[in-house]
């Protein structure tokens, strides 16, 4: 999760550093207001909780007992259908979370590596769009002329593709690739217009402020414009808009994975699980009931968090 | 705000430790073998047993209802060679020469003659097939039926323009190789009808097993006065015990009696309703939903093509439902193709690995349980093995992966890696392949194809994958519907290739095959189906895997159901009918 903060929240951070030493900097004071907030706070713990979880799936699921891909017999019965013994889908001592049916995988491990695929698609996903975004807008915003109207048409153009037919194609053209890099990249490819024309939008309102122009009139180069003037300046409402992009990439992870086109067999992942438990919500719900409560808390928590970071961060842009 | 971030917080602490706590007591978990389920297994399933009819002998009356998520793809005699349509179109509309016993279990794979006084009369070493036709048939509008009106028939199967039929008249009968049907005015010389009761059949080659042949469609009568081109497949003439009152394809299908149609001349059918209406184009878990209810007219309701598999869940704990589930077996193998026309597979040790290492118990669960499939144990299923089940190599149902890996390393092939493609819904089924296959050391990647594009993505034989699930279904039974279909060399094509999906060429196999063809003796050619059969096992270019049956729902005031052998488990149409014919008005 760390790259997609780093990039954008290094320089001001270098920035804020010795503002640091003296008092309260404005990074304490963004952490003081969100944890002030109830919803952010349960955001921000529901996040760091399911980003632990994502990541220690291993060793987690190695206390269950079961990895994801392991199939256990006795936990269904074969003469049913394949539904899991017990009440609640097979939950307990056994499986905690209960078993696929027909399989009888464990469904707490599943659910585990499933949130790793999910989080690492949608942070990655993520991650591309905002460095291409920021890129774009900045280049976009500050240069304008030739290069603001080519990349505004190509934004343009991207937002107005059929994006979801688009991906469904891709994936099943491109067979032999690594398919979590492929529906990164793909997904990735139609998202970086919107952070785009944020970061466009404010770089031109940036460009005429008197500290750029001083900069300017100093003989500071673009470059050192770019970095140390504006992207300081346009990387509040980034780190906003990205913490509301990342459930929006866990769900379109989760709509192609349900649409077929998702990870490969036997990798699980949410919005597959989710696809594969619709036939049995009438006999065993609750294979049903867990994947929708981890999607549902991941993009709860995740909406909460990019909310209050929103108002924090970006006060103006919230209220419009 | 404050209050119930602390209480999701404790929410989040309690489950931590209750994982924690768990973590400590299930850690013996070891103890995941398959021990218990094979001795499961050993006992009976539930569902209908092969031999029973469910609901008892119906009583005549009343309108029988089938309900069906899909239209009839062909009910014109020379076009129909699908199911459900073979069934309902040779039991209701109109009748063959020769066709399959109306009873349940083995019997029912048995032929008895329909239109014919016998089961054909061979000679000229099998070359030569003649019937002779029962006295006083008729069709719906009371005109005789003739023997002409069946070689019209057959002739019409050769007609391009009526697509679809089996393809077995053009394959068999002498001088077929040009032909295009009588549509154009030509008439085909290898079939004969001295007289109006006689009809004669010239072949290419001797046929053991012709009788079995003219129990298809093809050999009903279409009298040529009725000719309407594909027309004809809206409202096929009638020879049977129904006629077609009105049909709105998609939506709705109503038979009504053939006054025409004499009991005393079909020994086979029943025709117990008075009116059957076929209901096209509901969505198949509907369809499972209403039988399963059975409120008002849903209780005199019978289904069509399939009850869903994830049915099962809801019929098997309720008694009076499960009392309703038929599930006969299919006659179709599903098996595990090795493409043998590449490493690794082109090394039979390898094969023989893949052979021990499959575990087929986990197939059948994957597919819906016991209940509605069973293990594999050979190529041929029972019904073409005499009703019993073949196993020549006595391999534990759930596999064994040690055996396998001591083959492997006998062969000296280890850390194999291969990809396997399957039809997207046969997903969980390519996931327990992998998962059994892994434990032999053998690394699977499963690539799951949407179905429209699955037979060509095996067709292309040279960009073909090393494993694919598919199955086979016989014709009739007889072996020769079958083997040569599977693993003829010859019939190996670069593109668009078709049942030879392990890409097996063994001249042994061929040599057999062309030997076992040319046998005029039905029991001689079947004995010799299943030593090759054994050959094929011991040989492995692929992996038997599990039998399906197929589970039928019936309502409440059905009776005399079961599922035919003769049509892959269909209900047989020819004896279903109702219990109380008054409460079928629903």
């Amino acid at each position: 999760m760390s790259t997609t903060t780093t990039e954008p929240a290094a320089a001001p951070v270098a920035a804020a550093g010795p503002a640091k030493a003296s008092g309260r900097g404005p990074w304490r004071l963004v952490w003081d207001q969100l944890w002030a907030k109830g919803s952010a706070r349960f955001g921000l713990i529901m996040v760091v909780l399911l980003v632990l979880m994502a990541v220690l799936a291993g060793p987690l699921s190695a206390l269950g007992g079961w990895n994801a891909e392991e199939f256990d017999k006795r936990a269904v019965d074969a003469y049913l259908g394949g539904l899991p013994k017990g009440d609640f889908g097979g939950v307990g001592a056994r499986h905690w979370f209960g078993v696929e049916p027909a399989t009888g995988r464990d469904l707490f491990a599943r659910v585990l590596h499933g949130g790793q695929v999910s989080l690492l698609i949608a942070f990655v996903a993520t991650a591309v769009v905002v460095v291409a975004g920021t890129l774009a807008g900045i280049a976009a915003g500050y240069f304008g002329g030739r290069i603001d109207s080519l990349l505004s048409r190509l934004m343009d153009l991207t937002m107005s593709f059929p994006s979801l037919i688009f991906m469904i194609a891709m994936m099943s053209v491109a067979r032999d690739v690594n398919r979590i890099l492929l529906m990164t990249v793909v997904i990735g490819l139609f998202g970086w217009p919107g952070v785009a024309r944020v970061v466009r939008g404010q770089t031109l309102s940036l460009k005429h402020r008197e500290y750029v122009e001083a900069a300017k009139v100093g003989g500071a180069r673009s470059w050192r414009i770019l970095t140390r003037e504006i992207l300081p300046n346009v990387s509040g409402p980034i780190i906003a808009y990205t913490t509301l992009l990342i459930p929006g990439m866990i769900a379109t992870e989760a709509a192609l994975s349900y649409l077929g086109v998702g990870v490969r067999p036997p990798t699980p992942s949410w919005g597959q699980m989710i696809a594969e438990s619709i036939v049995f919500y009438e006999t065993d719900p609750t294979y049903f009931l867990i994947p929708t409560v981890f999607l549902f808390v991941a993009v709860l928590a995740f909406t909460l968090l990019g909310d209050a970071l929103r108002d924090i961060l970006d006060p103006k842009g919230g209220r419009s | 705000m404050n209050r119930r971030t602390q209480t999701a917080l404790a929410a989040a602490i309690a489950a931590a430790l209750t994982l924690g706590l768990g973590a400590c007591g299930s850690k013996d978990k070891s103890d995941s073998g398959s021990g218990d389920t094979a001795a499961a297994s050993s006992t009976k399933g539930p569902g209908a047993d092969t031999g029973t009819a469910v609901g008892g002998t119906p009583v005549k009356g009343g309108t029988l209802t089938v309900l069906t998520n899909q239209d009839f793809a062909h009910l014109d005699p020379a076009r129909n060679w699908t199911l459900p349509q073979m069934d309902f179109g040779t039991r209701l509309i109109y009748r063959t020469l020769v066709t399959f016993k109306a009873e349940p279990g083995d019997a029912g794979n048995q032929i008895v003659p329909d239109l014919a006084t016998d089961t054909g009369r061979p000679s000229d070493g099998g070359k030569t097939w003649s019937f002779t036709l029962r006295d006083g048939l008729k069709y719906e509008d009371g005109s005789p039926i003739k023997s002409s009106d069946i070689k019209y028939n057959v002739e019409r199967s050769f007609s391009p323009d009526l697509t679809g039929g089996p393809d077995y008249a053009a394959q068999y009968l002498a001088g077929g190789e040009n032909y295009k049907g009588p549509l154009t005015g030509e008439h085909l010389a290898s079939i004969e009808t001295p007289d109006d009761r006689t009809i004669v059949f010239r072949l290419k080659r001797p046929v053991a097993e012709f009788a079995y042949t003219a129990t298809l469609p093809t050999f009903a009568p279409v009298p040529p006065a009725q000719e309407k081109g594909t027309q004809y497949d809206m409202r096929p003439f009638s020879s049977g015990p129904y006629k077609i009152e009105s049909y709105d394809r998609g939506k709705q299908l109503v038979l009504v009696r053939n006054t025409n149609w004499d009991p005393s001349s079909d020994p086979i059918r029943k025709a117990y309703p008075d009116k059957i209406v076929v209901t096209q184009g509901l969505k198949g878990g509907q369809v499972d939903d209403r039988i399963i209810a059975s409120d008002g007219a849903d209780a005199s309701a019978i289904e069509m093509p399939w009850m869903r598999p994830e049915s099962v869940a809801k019929v098997l704990p309720k008694a009076d439902v499960k009392a309703r589930m038929v599930a006969e077996r299919t006659g179709c193998t599903d098996s595990l193709y090795l493409n043998t026309s590449k490493a690794p597979f082109d090394d039979p040790k390898v094969r023989e690995a893949v052979m021990w290492a499959v575990d087929r118990e986990a197939q059948v669960t994957a597919f819906g349980g016991p209940a509605i499939a069973d293990v594999a144990t050979s190529f041929l299923p029972p019904s073409l093995t005499g009703g019993v089940k073949a196993d020549p190599l006595k391999i534990p149902a759930a596999g064994d992966a040690a055996k396998a890996k001591d083959l492997l390393k006998a062969a000296g092939k280890t850390d194999l890696k291969v990809s396997l493609t399957v039809s997207l819904g046969d997903k969980t089924r390519g996931e327990a392949i992998q998962q059994s296959l892994s434990k032999a050391g053998i690394q699977v990647t499963v690539n799951t194809v949407d179905p429209s594009a699955f037979t060509d993505t095996l067709g292309d034989a040279k960009a073909a994958p090393e494993l694919t699930i598919n199955g086979w279904c016989p014709d009739y039974p007889s072996g020769a519907t079958f083997l040569p279909f599977l693993f003829d060399g010859r019939t190996i094509k670069d593109k668009g290739n078709q049942g030879n999906y392990s890409q097996f060429r063994d001249q042994a196999t061929m040599d057999e095959m062309d030997r076992i063809a040319a046998l005029p003796d039905v029991n001689e050619a079947n004995e010799a189906w299943k030593k090759l059969d054994e050959a094929l096992l011991q040989k492995a270019p692929a992996v038997p895997l599990m039998w399906q049956r197929r589970a039928l729902l019936v309502g409440t005031n059905v009776a005399g159901a079961f599922g035919a052998p003769g049509y892959a488990g269909m209900i047989d149409m020819a004896t279903v009918g109702l219990k109380d014919p008054a409460k079928s008005q629903g």
